[in-house]
């Protein structure tokens, strides 16, 4: 009996042991050609993940700039809201300190709100026949305080710039918060 | 067959791989009459060492009622065959498919009742020459080893009688001649000369007839055989065509027989006549052909064989093929896992990096704009523009503060009116926009003021016309847009 079965047991130990060999080349071609296909597939698929990436960060480079550029404006203000006394000097002192005695044609103003309770103030000046260079000093002036008053427009009329003497028009701007 | 495919092929290169080629070490066994003549052979660092080994030597018989012992034993040559075989084909791989049909033509019994074998010739610029006959060299040469199922049953059974079961049974012929060209090479010049290695056994002679380096034929003699039977051999294989031999025949001793005997003396003696050349004895003559198997099975080398195979087959290397058959299946498995794993890595950090840009995109969009912006690509970028341009609108006039003041601008144009003999009539400035009217006193002069503005940042444009009364240039300048912020 044991003479009969041995032979069979190691003919079946023979057979597992081909079927194993079979079953590990088979998972082998089988890993190696899903392999070359997925190879194959991501080769074909690059340029396009690449085109993707490449308009993402197109994106984001130009959205970044936006943001940069959103948070300097921001910076401005908080730079602003340091500021205890949050008004300006008023233009009619600074007039009276540089150009007494300099009759003004007409001033307008105007307001505009901003953000967060500040308020832009524009005043519009009309001075004849002034000497430039002491508009150019009442300029200066309005400009140094710590709350300063800036320069948006300087307009001269009839008569030439150089003579020295002219019909000016000033548009100085100001900021304001009211607490 | 299977050291056969793993021979290497270029231009027929002797190289064979050694049938246990794997281990350090084995034993060679020579039967002498049923008793064994045994040497331990290890290889260290590409070198091997032989060491005799007596039968009863415990550690040898540890090793064998263990299973460990690797022997390595021969088929004689009277109990196997050799031949040269030619094939019409240049290609191994193609002589292959004929090989087995040539020797059947060759074999005096069936070749399903042998064991057999096919060794690659020797480089194919070389000729061997058989019974007078030069071959070409262009087509393959393969010397087949022969020998019957019965026989190599036979002989695994005389070595169980000992306690042994061998796992490589060399072919004695060529084991004598590849031995003996290792101990002794042959010397320069000599590459064509004749030369016999003549084992003298205890019950048996065996006689290796060559030309320098190659092979030609092995023969077994009988017991005690007489100087005229090899002679008859030499002639038959050795003489040319014009019936001489050209060089003197190097003879080459080994086996038991050549220690304290008269015999080989008087055997040398007589075949010098006819066949004059020099003798040489190798070392240790009693253990040579153990030392020959065992070397041979454990080492790479020219003419390897082992005729133990077929049904007969040694489980060791039966079990040694399927584990290498294993081993490279499961190499080229790994090699697809690794393949497909690679793949997988690379799509999820692709996948990985585009969540991230996607992520990072989709954030400062959904920031900037204060609300959840769905759109892509630009239309999203032109929502983000319009959700923060007003507020960008209201901050501008916080940003100005910082910028240089509108006032240097007007002296500097001022100065530029007195250096530059320019006129201006009307004059209006503002950050934006900026609108001059007057003379100059030249045409140069004009452009001065132009250079000046667009260095400000205005893009203006300017209308120049001559002046026929005084001669000046009257010239307007103004902004196509606002100064470059």
């Amino acid at each position: 009996m044991n003479g009969f079965l041995f032979p069979l047991l190691l003919q079946g130990v023979q057979v597992n042991n081909s079927a194993r060999v079979g079953f590990i080349w088979l998972s082998a071609l089988v890993c190696l050609v899903a392999g070359i296909v997925m190879t194959i597939h991501n080769l074909k698929r690059s340029e396009s993940i690449e085109e993707r990436f490449r308009k993402q960060i197109g994106e984001l480079k130009i959205l970044r700039s936006q943001e940069s550029d959103l948070n300097r404006h921001e910076t401005a203000r908080r730079e602003y809201e340091l500021v205890t006394d949050k008004k300006p000097v008023p233009l009619n002192t600074v007039l009276q300190e540089t150009l007494a005695g300099v009759k003004v044609d007409d001033v307008r103003e105007s307001r505009k709100e901003l953000v967060d309770g500040w308020a832009l103030r524009q005043k519009e000046i009309s001075i004849s026949d002034v000497p430039l260079d002491k508009v150019m000093d009442f300029v200066e002036k309005a400009e140094s305080h710590k709350f300063p008053w800036s320069l948006a427009r300087f307009v001269v009329r009839s008569a030439p710039l150089a003579s020295g003497k002219g019909q000016v028009t000033l548009l100085m701007e100001s900021l304001e918060k009211v607490e | 067959m299977r050291w056969m495919l793993r021979a290497t092929k270029v231009n027929f290169m002797i190289e064979c791989r050694g049938a246990v080629k794997w281990v350090g070490s084995c034993y060679g066994v020579d039967l002498q009459a049923g008793k064994p003549v045994i040497v331990r052979a290890e290889r260290t660092r590409g070198r091997v060492n032989c060491f005799p080994v007596a039968e009863s030597d415990p550690s040898f018989a540890n090793m064998l009622k263990s299973g460990r012992a690797i022997v390595a034993g021969s088929l004689t040559a009277g109990e196997s065959l050799s031949c040269w075989l030619e094939t019409p084909f240049t290609s191994w791989n193609k002589s292959l498919k004929v090989l087995p049909t040539l020797l059947d033509v060759q074999l005096p019994f069936a070749l399903e009742d042998c064991a057999y074998d096919f060794i690659p010739a020797g480089e194919a610029k070389r000729t061997v020459s058989q019974g007078g006959e030069i071959l070409r060299p262009e087509k393959v040469m393969a010397l087949a080893v022969a020998a019957r199922f019965v026989d190599v049953r036979k002989k695994i059974d005389t070595f169980k009688i000992s306690g042994m079961d061998p796992v490589v049974l060399d072919q004695e012929g060529l084991a004598l001649w590849s031995q003996s060209l290792f101990e002794v090479p042959v010397v320069p010049g000599g590459e064509h000369a004749p030369r016999v290695v003549i084992y003298l056994g205890s019950d048996r002679v065996t006689v290796a007839i060559g030309r320098g380096v190659d092979f030609i034929s092995a023969h077994g003699v009988g017991g005690q055989p007489n100087a005229g039977q090899i002679a008859r051999l030499l002639k038959a294989q050795l003489e040319t065509p014009k019936g001489k031999t050209e060089a003197d025949v190097s003879w080459l001793w080994a086996g038991p027989g050549v220690v304290n005997s008269d015999f080989q003396a008087k055997l040398q003696q007589s075949l010098c006549v006819d066949w004059p050349g020099a003798s040489v004895v190798h070392d240790q003559p009693e253990t040579f052909l153990a030392r020959a198997v065992a070397t041979r099975a454990i080492t790479d080398g020219p003419l390897r064989c082992n005729l133990r195979s077929g049904v007969l087959q040694h489980d060791m290397i039966t079990r040694r093929a399927e584990t290498e058959h294993v081993r490279t299946a499961s190499l080229c498995l790994a090699a697809g896992i690794l393949l497909c794993a690679a793949n997988i890595t690379w799509g999820m950090m692709v996948n990985h990096r585009g969540s991230l840009l996607d992520n990072a995109v989709n954030d400062i969009k959904d920031k900037l704009a204060g609300f959840h912006v769905a759109a892509k690509g630009e239309n999203g970028i032109k929502i983000v523009r319009e959700a923060i341009g007003p507020r960008k609108e209201l901050l501008k006039p916080f940003l100005r503060r910082f910028e240089p003041s509108l006032a240097d601008k007007v002296v500097v144009l001022a100065d530029l009116a007195k250096k530059n003999d320019l006129r201006y009539e009307t004059f209006s400035l503002s950050r934006e926009k900026v609108s001059v009217g007057g003379t100059a006193g030249g045409w140069k002069k004009c452009e001065m003021l132009l250079d000046a503005l667009k260095q400000m940042g205005y893009a203006v444009k300017m209308d120049r016309k001559e002046s026929l009364a005084d001669e000046r240039i009257s010239f307007s300048v103004i902004t196509a847009g606002g100064a470059s912020e």
